[in-house]
């Protein structure tokens, strides 16, 4: 009966709140579009009445104040993925995004890498697609309404800006009231986070902090972020902790439960009792890398993270990136301490490297800790003494090198395209050389154009200011383009390619890396262009100032357009890196016209067909006023300097001496354009460029009319490489030639690109990829190369005993049963460097059928038509 | 070995070695010969120069076994030395000829000339053949494997006609309960599931379980289940005939192994369809045309290789041969 008088009074109440709400919910009618406008959009614009952002936005200024400061920025940005590369439509143009309250703080406030952001984030990565989960980083807009002002708390990572928005984050001294209300909010969200997420023991550090007023430094090792967050907010009690919750509700609540910690991993623990759901891993894991292994399930309380099909981390699909524990804002995902202390081994470390000490280079403050743990070997301090030198030129390093102290001396040299081996004398010459097979030079094309047209004795003098070098060679993976040598003693700290991936997810952090590009390489490389040979030095020295700062740079993505046949021509490419398709239409089909190789330019004769046109010289080719004559597509990574047709023109006018050998140049090439065409109805280029052959460096040639299938060169391979060979007699055919299985030595690989902790890579003047011993068998560089050229190995796995250092393998038991461990691990042809750099497969062929040779050999023999070929 | 315009250079060396060495030898020979009026024998310094330059150049040209098995080790390039393992051998014939006197001889010295020709002869119709069938492989089987794993790709082309058939016929296991009755088909389903080669766990691999990266232009043909309900029941009897040809080519295959008569089965079946089934039909053609490839593929490679049993045969009996006539040679000189 007493229940039956409850659930009445319930409803009722239930009822009379429904009713206010209704009634409620019809005055503010009117005023639901606005506080609709206000809270429900999202970036992606997947809400109803979101407008999504356009092109034109690019160009719109609005005009708002962030605690006080007035800050103009554009209304919408480039979409950009995590690696902060714009992502551009089919069309090629940049895809819009509107701009947020978050990135309008970061332009106001954070100006050079290490500066601190007003805005506390925890579910937010610049790298990462906002999703709004966690609310600690709201601020309070507000807005002028057509029904008046109108002041929310707002989540910043989501939330649109506005034409005279008013913003005020925790920091605000604009008014203080406000930024007491957004910390307020924003400290009640902590402190619920705090109680149910962070454990007993690092809570009391917490409280030990506020009490010295500094961040232990356990905690900045550990990169829990949610206890930074509440240290940064001062929470020095928790209302809502469990010993709290337990004194003031005794007999209220449950206990709570044993910590869930999934120990199945043989890298990871997962402890979800720290998990705050932010989502950061699962982005990480889906978006960033690609894997999809991390999911949620369960709903309310229930909800956690999960693998595949909540299966334990250690038997899921996990390829070990370690992109998730990196992601995390917490100790929800870790590092095992016997998996960091056996990589330390493993990369030759006597002692973990010190965290506190990288993190304290303000080039490396946004790093999150745990990438610092994880990639332990990727960091070496090195002290060098006057004279020493730092980097050879030609060397292939993966390597940059950041600037603690010290000034170091650049020389650039034009002494190179050379080939590396001598081909011996006399009979040996004559019986096809005695210096190996790999007679083509080793040399790529951009890193001699960034000092070709220098003198030797140029000298460039680098200081601390320059903050970092050598990262042109670390990015690009071509041969560096200089000589350092240390003037005095000095001190540097050596960083390998994915410690440069993850400093370019940071805005602020790629901002700088460009302008450390445009400063010194950017005025090098105009200087030298082709287009600026007829001019006299100071002519040059003119040019170049004049397009240093006008020129943009763009990256463009393997298969994007950059420009179409036929479009109007609106600006002249210049080629950093990368290779590009030149293609024009003939008959209805495209015709591959040829392609463009890093340190060329293209796109100029569509700015210069005035020019040409009235132009009367007889026989020069008439083309249509302002088109463009080809299409270009990217065909793999491109990176571009773009100046405009403005500037382009501006230039032909201040220097009119460049105009004469502007159209000779226009004229050679559509000369060229003909006489290809001709050429192209007898040649296969399609096939050439389908294969990408034209970026192999050392190809595994096997001549098929000669070759008896012996298979001598994959036994000779297996025998090399301890029973497991590294090539596959089988691939695809060019003319009569099979391109068999083998590391191509690409010029600019793409299998090295995102390695987790950089276990491949290319060193000192060898074209061999190097696959290290710490590779964590992710696969990725095998998903990664084109030509399924890496292979996935098993081998007993490996680990250094914490106490002793020593290497064993490692056994598992299973039903009472010792289990060997295997790790996979990637294998790809070393060339042989690991022998004496003289490939076995061609040494051992009988037949002279095996051959190495770089693309370009194998089309010009094929164009030869095969005769006389292999000699 | 391919001699053709491409090699020359490398074979003129061998070449020329090899002529000089004969042509000197006989020369010598010949006016020792001129000079005692009659042709000298074996027991001659002529006839014992160049039957041990014979002897030397047969124990060279076995130096390559060991030269091909030790392929770790730096020695000359095997391409050189198959090139003087062609040229020497062919003189060494000759050579071998002059330093009889041209006489039979005895018993063995007949029999290790015989034994001779025939090493000779048998590396002959090797090098004819290693000229001639890997132009017939580049041409005739553009969709060329490596011989060891034709099995496993005709095992792959079987599983890929499966899944093509059980995503547009429907799948096997109805067409099987079918035929067997639920009871049989459980019993073969446990069967399966108490495989102990399924069962047992041999190790624990961690990390990626991809075996390789892609492969560019590669692509498998998937395709949703919307053939003929009517069609299901005649292509699966069709790929029950069609099967064994696709797993042992043309030992088990009676029509499958000959293109036209292929062609004409395959144009039964598709009069027999209705034109939907075209999807399936087509497929099937291209993979039974491809396993066609792989049996040509398969006769070729055994005729390239042979030879090379016989050959090596011959050689080792050679040298036992040339050891006896060297012992007794030595014994009654």
């Amino acid at each position: 009966m007493e229940n039956k008088d409850f659930s009445d009074q319930r409803l009722l109440a239930t009822q009379t709140i429904n009713f206010a709400a209704a009634v409620a919910d019809r005055d503010e009618t009117s005023k639901a579009y606005d506080d609709e406008g206000l809270f429900a959009r999202s970036v992606d614009g997947r809400l109803i009445r979101v407008r999504r952002a356009t092109a034109d936005d690019f160009d719109t200024d609005v005009c708002l104040t962030i605690d006080g400061r007035q800050v103009v920025v554009k209304k919408a940005v480039p979409l950009r993925d995590s690696q902060g590369s714009i992502q551009r439509d089919s069309e090629g143009n940049a895809i819009p995004r509107a701009t947020t309250i978050y990135d309008a703080a970061t332009q106001a406030f954070v100006q050079q890498a290490g500066d601190a952001h007003p805005i506390p984030t925890l579910c937010h990565r610049e790298h990462l697609p906002p999703v709004g989960v966690c609310r600690v980083c709201m601020v309070e807009a507000v807005e002028q309404t057509r029904r008046g002002v109108r002041s929310k708390l707002v989540p910043s990572c989501v939330q649109h800006v506005s034409d005279g928005m008013a913003v005020h984050t925790i920091n605000s001294k604009a008014d203080p009231a406000a930024a007491q209300r957004v910390k307020k909010a924003c400290s009640l969200l902590t402190e619920l986070l705090v109680a149910d997420h962070l454990p007993a023991q690092r809570s009391s550090e917490m409280v030990a902090i506020n009490a010295t007023g500094r961040m232990s430094p356990r905690l900045a090792e550990d990169g829990n972020e949610l206890a930074a967050l509440a240290s940064r907010l001062n929470l020095s009690t928790n209302r809502f902790s469990k010993t709290m919750l337990a004194k003031n509700l005794s007999g209220l609540i449950e206990s709570p439960p044993p910590p869930q910690i999934d120990k199945s991993s043989r890298m990871v623990v997962v402890n979800l009792e720290e998990c705050i759901l932010c989502g950061r891993c699962s982005r990480g894991c889906n978006y960033v890398k690609e894997n999809h292994v991390i999911g949620r399930f369960g709903k309310g309380y229930q909800s956690h993270i999960g693998f595949d099909l909540d299966d334990p981390m250690g038997k899921s699909s996990c390829v070990s990136c370690g992109e998730c524990v990196i992601s995390c804002p917490t100790g929800a995902l870790e590092f095992r301490p016997s998996y960091l202390a056996s990589t330390a081994v493993a990369e030759g470390h006597d002692k973990p490297t010190n965290v506190r000490e990288i993190l304290a280079i303000p080039l490396f403050a946004g790093l999150p800790p745990k990438f610092v743990q994880f990639n332990q070997g990727a960091f070496v301090v090195r002290q060098l003494k006057a004279g020493e030198v730092l980097c050879r030129e030609g060397e292939y390093g993966s390597t940059a090198f950041v600037i603690v102290s010290g000034r170091f001396t650049v020389t650039l040299q034009s002494k190179r395209g050379k080939p590396k081996k001598p081909l011996g004398f006399g009979l040996l010459r004559w019986l096809g050389g005695g210096g190996g097979a790999t007679k083509h030079s080793t040399v790529a094309r951009l890193s001699d154009m960034h000092g070709a047209e220098l003198s030797d004795d140029t000298v460039i003098e680098i200081t601390p200011e320059d903050v970092i070098i050598g990262e042109m060679t670390c990015l690009n993976r071509y041969p560096r383009s200089a000589t350092v040598v240390a003037k005095e003693n000095s001190v540097v700290v050596e960083i390998r390619r994915n410690v440069l991936y993850m400093i370019q997810r940071n805005a602020i952090s790629r901002e700088f890396l460009d302008q450390v590009y445009r400063k010194r390489t950017l005025r090098g490389q105009l200087t030298s262009l082709p287009i600026f040979q007829g001019l006299s030095e100071d002519q040059r020295q003119e040019a170049a100032d004049f397009l240093n700062n006008r020129v943009e740079l763009l990256t463009v993505e393997p298969g994007q357009t950059i420009y179409r046949q036929g479009e109007i021509a609106d600006a002249i490419y210049i080629n950093r890196l990368g290779f590009i398709k030149v293609t024009q239409k003939y008959g209805v089909s495209d015709r591959v016209m040829g392609y463009v190789s890093p340190g060329s330019y293209f796109g100029e004769i569509g700015l210069l067909t005035k020019l040409v046109n009235s132009d009367q010289v007889p026989g020069r080719n008439k083309i249509p006023d302002g088109r463009r004559t080809a299409s270009c597509a990217a065909l793999d990574h491109v990176e571009l300097i773009r100046i405009k047709a403005a500037d382009f023109h501006e230039l032909l006018r201040k220097l009119p001496a460049l105009v004469e050998p502007m159209l000779k140049v226009a004229d050679e090439i559509l000369a060229r354009d003909y006489a290809i065409r001709k050429q192209l109805d007898a040649i296969g280029t399609d096939d050439f460029i389908d294969q990408g052959l034209f970026l192999g460096q050392s190809l595994l040639v096997l001549d098929l009319e000669k070759c008896t299938r012996c298979d001598e060169c994959t036994k000779a391979c297996a025998d090399t490489h301890g029973g497991v060979t590294r090539l596959v007699r089988d691939g695809l055919r060019f003319d009569k030639f099979l391109v068999a299985s083998s590391c191509r030595s690409c010029m600019d690989p793409y299998c090295l690109v995102g390695c987790p902790v950089d276990a491949i890579h290319r060193d000192g003047n060898s074209l061999e990829i190097k696959i290290e011993d710490y590779c964590i068998g992710c696969g990725l560089c095998a998903q990664n190369c084109p030509y399924g050229n890496i292979n996935m190995h098993g081998f007993p796995k490996i680990e250094a005993d914490p106490k002793t250092g020593k290497r064993k393998a490692v056994f598992e038991e299973r039903n009472g049963r010792k289990i060997p461990v295997i790790q996979q691990k990637a294998t790809t042809c070393d060339l042989c460097r690991s022998i004496d750099g003289k490939p076995r497969c061609v040494y051992a062929c009988p037949h002279d059928a095996a051959h190495r040779m770089s693309g370009q050999e194998l089309l010009k023999i094929v164009e030869r038509g095969g005769l006389a070929s292999l000699e | 070995m391919l001699i053709d315009r491409s090699s020359w250079r490398m074979h003129a060396v061998a070449i020329t070695l090899a002529m000089i060495l004969f042509l000197g030898l006989t020369a010598w020979y010949l006016a020792e010969s001129w000079l005692a009026g009659r042709l000298l024998g074996g027991g001659s310094l002529p006839g014992l120069v160049l039957g041990s330059v014979a002897a030397m150049i047969i124990f060279f040209e076995m130096g390559l076994w060991p030269r091909k098995a030790l392929r770790r080790m730096r020695l000359v390039r095997v391409k050189y030395w198959l090139s003087a393992h062609i040229w020497f051998g062919i003189v060494c014939l000759p050579i071998a000829i002059v330093h009889s006197g041209f006489h039979w001889g005895g018993w063995l010295s007949t029999l290790l000339i015989l034994a001779l020709v025939l090493t000779v002869a048998s590396g002959a119709i090797g090098l004819a053949l290693q000229n001639m069938i890997p132009r017939m492989l580049l041409k005739q089987v553009p969709g060329e494997t490596i011989y060891g794993e034709i099995e496993n790709i005709s095992r792959s082309i079987v599983l890929e006609a499966d899944q093509l058939l059980n995503a547009t016929c429907g799948t096997r296991d109805a067409v099987m309960t079918q035929q067997l009755g639920i009871g049989e088909m459980t019993r073969f389903r446990e069967l399966l599931g108490s495989d102990p080669e399924v069962q047992m766990t041999r190790m624990i691999v961690i990390g990626a379980p991809r075996e390789a990266g892609r492969r560019r232009e590669g692509y498998q043909e998937s395709r949703a289940a919307t053939a003929e309900q009517d069609d299901s029941r005649s292509l699966w009897n069709a790929y029950d005939e069609l099967k064994p040809f696709l797993l042992d080519g043309v030992t088990s295959g009676r029509v499958f192994g000959d293109p036209i008569r292929a062609s004409g089965w395959f144009g039964m079946l598709r009069q027999a369809c209705s034109a939907d089934a075209e999807r399936v039909i087509g497929p099937l053609e291209r993979l039974t045309d491809q396993r066609r490839q792989f049996s040509l593929q398969k006769r070729l490679h055994h005729w390239l290789h042979m030879w090379l049993p016989y050959h090596i045969g011959l050689s080792v009996g050679l040298c036992v041969l040339l050891l006896a006539h060297i012992v007794f040679a030595l014994r009654y000189w």
